[in-house]
């Protein structure tokens, strides 16, 4: 019996630990749709090279509208999109990893669910 | 059923599932398709405000006051119009540029459309087939049988046949190789090279289909050949063979190919190239078919004269079975049907022409030398001596005499059912019917019975003697009944001159 109970302890920290993977999992996934939402937003800012140099544009940071050059905006959003690659290419590694975690504490899982189910099987049989 | 619906049950209950999640993917799908609907038609609302706005200067209107006030005002600069790219980016333009701007995005906005509409397509159906397949396992656990799986076991033989085929297609070209190789007598130039070279297993198809034309018509001569060739070689097992058994060996792996073209073609090279060699030899036989009494002995028979019957032109069709049958039939494992070429060529006498890679014309003979005794007790009796005129008669003209009074051969003669028979024209009544292909006599058997006159009767009017077992063209005695145990037992009277291949005469000293 004592055996039984440690290994129901141990089942359950596993599956905790695979909830905790999988929650990672989610969370970098979200992060990482995020980035591609914004990644399609700035490529349309690529309208500001339709504009004519003498056009104004303007920025929102907050509650201000704050007038901006055309060329520094273009360099800004420039720079905008290499960033947003780059987190974007993190988070896929991340992700990947969390994957790999989580394959591997869901196989634990498996096991050790199989192994506890047949000492409950065993000791039930017996009682 | 029981266990077999478990399995079926758990088919249904995932199939259930897997199309819970395509409708829901569906419905995923369809939603975003909805909500790009939307912008799009706020889109437009957008552009249709935007070009009518520059028509007056100022407007007077309601200005919302926070979320629940309003307060009369101006609109002002009609033109001037802040556009939101995206990431908190604005840009100053016109009417008309925001229109235009509008017009770029509602052109996305139509791509992404499209997009999501395939996918829709795509899901739907895949629900389709999910259905399907609800369907057929309800069903089959149902028992309804109308919608049943079919299941087959893997079978990995299959697989290997393309593999055999391929290497049954090689084998004529190696065989090709061997051929000149092997007869001395052959140039390598008789062997058509490009047939070897040209050796694909896969062509084209029409390719294909002139070979399979070509190789028709070849097997039509190949069957001439055979019926000429396999009177001499279904007679005896080994007997004198000239040839080499590494042919026999070759032959052995060919026997099979009776689709391939090129080894049809090898063949008929090779015939010819007999011709041309043998084209002494090959003369003399087509002379002996096309006229009467030639005899076909063996090289080392040539001694051996005599009145032998060796016609081996038999024009009717039973014959030609026969002959056929003969050919078809295993000669010690070696010969087998199809083979166009004789394997066992006896090199006959050199009393030929000039040479030609003649057609051999079939006559029919009469036969001069009847191998039979006729007995007037058998019925179907054969009409006359040497004539056949309906398949009884050369039924009758190689059947067995039934008892030893029926047993009756005249002397020189021999009973024969041929499996070949050139000599069908011999009329043999009064014998027992003996299988065709059973029919194996060994040529000293035949010159003993010839030579063995004991207890024989005539019992027909004198039949032209047979030849000596190795002139003939096949031996008379069918082995299956003893129709003179002395026959076979008799082993002793050979024509001393006549010489016999070692198999034969340890077939002799065997016995």
């Amino acid at each position: 019996m004592a055996a039984l109970e440690t290994m129901r302890t141990q089942l359950e920290k596993k599956l905790k630990e695979f909830q905790g993977v999988q929650k990672d999992l989610q969370k970098t996934a979200s992060t990482r749709n995020q980035l591609d939402v914004q990644l399609n937003e700035n490529k349309i800012v690529k309208e500001l090279e339709l504009l004519e140099t003498d056009a104004n544009v303007y920025k929102l940071t907050g509650p201000v509208l704050v007038k901006q050059d055309l060329d520094e905006a273009k360099a800004n959003v420039g720079k905008r999109i290499e960033y947003i690659d780059g987190e974007i290419k993190r988070q896929d590694a991340t992700i990947k990893d969390f994957e790999e975690k989580q394959e591997k504490s869901r196989k634990e899982l498996t096991t050790l669910q199989q192994q506890f189910q047949q000492a409950q099987a065993k000791a039930t049989g017996k009682a | 059923m029981a266990e077999a619906g478990r399995p079926l049950q758990d088919e249904v209950v995932n199939l259930g599932r897997l199309r819970q999640a395509q409708d829901e993917a569906i419905e995923a799908c369809k939603a975003k398709i909805k909500q790009w609907k939307k912008f799009k038609s706020d889109y437009n609302a957008v552009q249709d405000r935007l070009r009518t706005l520059p028509d007056r200067i100022t407007y007077d209107i309601m200005v919302p006051y926070g979320s629940l006030a309003f307060m009369p005002g101006h609109l002002v600069h009609t033109n001037e119009v802040l556009v939101l790219l995206g990431d908190n980016w604005f840009v100053e333009r016109s009417a008309k540029q925001s229109c235009e701007i509008i017009d770029r995005r509602r052109k996305r906005i139509d791509n992404t459309l499209k997009d999501l509409k395939k996918e829709l397509g795509l899901l739907e159906s895949r629900v389709g087939y999910t259905e399907e397949l609800q369907d057929a396992a309800k069903a089959s656990i149902v028992g309804q049988g109308e919608v049943m799986e079919i299941r087959e076991e893997y079978v990995p033989e299959r697989d290997d046949k393309p593999t055999k085929r391929i290497s049954r297609v090689k084998k004529p070209s190696e065989r090709a190789v061997k051929r000149p190789v092997v007869r001395k007598e052959l140039t390598e130039d008789d062997v058509p090279v490009s047939l070897l070279s040209q050796h694909k297993p896969i062509q084209t198809e029409e390719a294909i289909w002139a070979r399979l034309d070509t190789l028709e018509r070849l097997e039509e001569e190949e069957d001439e050949m055979n019926r000429l060739w396999s009177s001499e070689e279904g007679e005896e097992d080994e007997e004198g063979y000239q040839e080499d058994d590494e042919d026999d060996g070759d032959d052995d792996s060919d026997i099979n190919f009776t689709d391939d073209d090129i080894a049809a073609q090898i063949r008929k090279a090779e015939m010819s190239r007999r011709f041309e060699y043998d084209s002494a030899h090959r003369v003399a036989e087509s002379e002996a078919l096309q006229e009467k009494k030639k005899s076909v002995r063996w090289k080392d028979q040539q001694e051996l004269g005599g009145g032998q019957e060796s016609v081996k032109t038999d024009s009717t069709e039973e014959g030609l079975k026969a002959q056929r049958t003969s050919a078809i039939k295993p000669h010690d494992g070696k010969t087998v049907a199809n083979i166009p070429y004789p394997k066992h060529v006896p090199y006959y006498e050199d009393d030929s022409d000039a040479s030609t890679p003649a057609r051999i014309v079939f006559h029919h003979t009469p036969l001069p030398v009847t191998e039979e005794v006729l007995d007037p007790v058998n019925e179907s009796n054969v009409p006359s001596e040497g004539t056949v005129t309906s398949p009884a008669d050369i039924y009758n003209l190689y059947r067995q005499p039934e008892s030893p009074s029926l047993h009756t051969l005249p002397p020189g003669q021999v009973n024969s059912v041929p499996k070949v028979p050139p000599e069908e024209d011999k009329p043999t009544s009064g014998t027992k019917p003996k299988s065709i292909l059973k029919k194996k006599l060994s040529r000293e058997e035949v010159v003993e019975v010839v030579q063995n006159n004991v207890n024989r009767e005539e019992a027909e009017p004198q039949k032209p003697p047979p030849l000596p077992a190795p002139k003939s063209a096949f031996s008379g005695e069918v082995l299956e009944k003893d129709v003179q145990p002395t026959v076979n037992s008799n082993t002793t009277s050979e024509l001393p001159p006549k010489k016999v291949s070692r198999f034969k005469a340890a077939r002799q000293k065997h016995r």
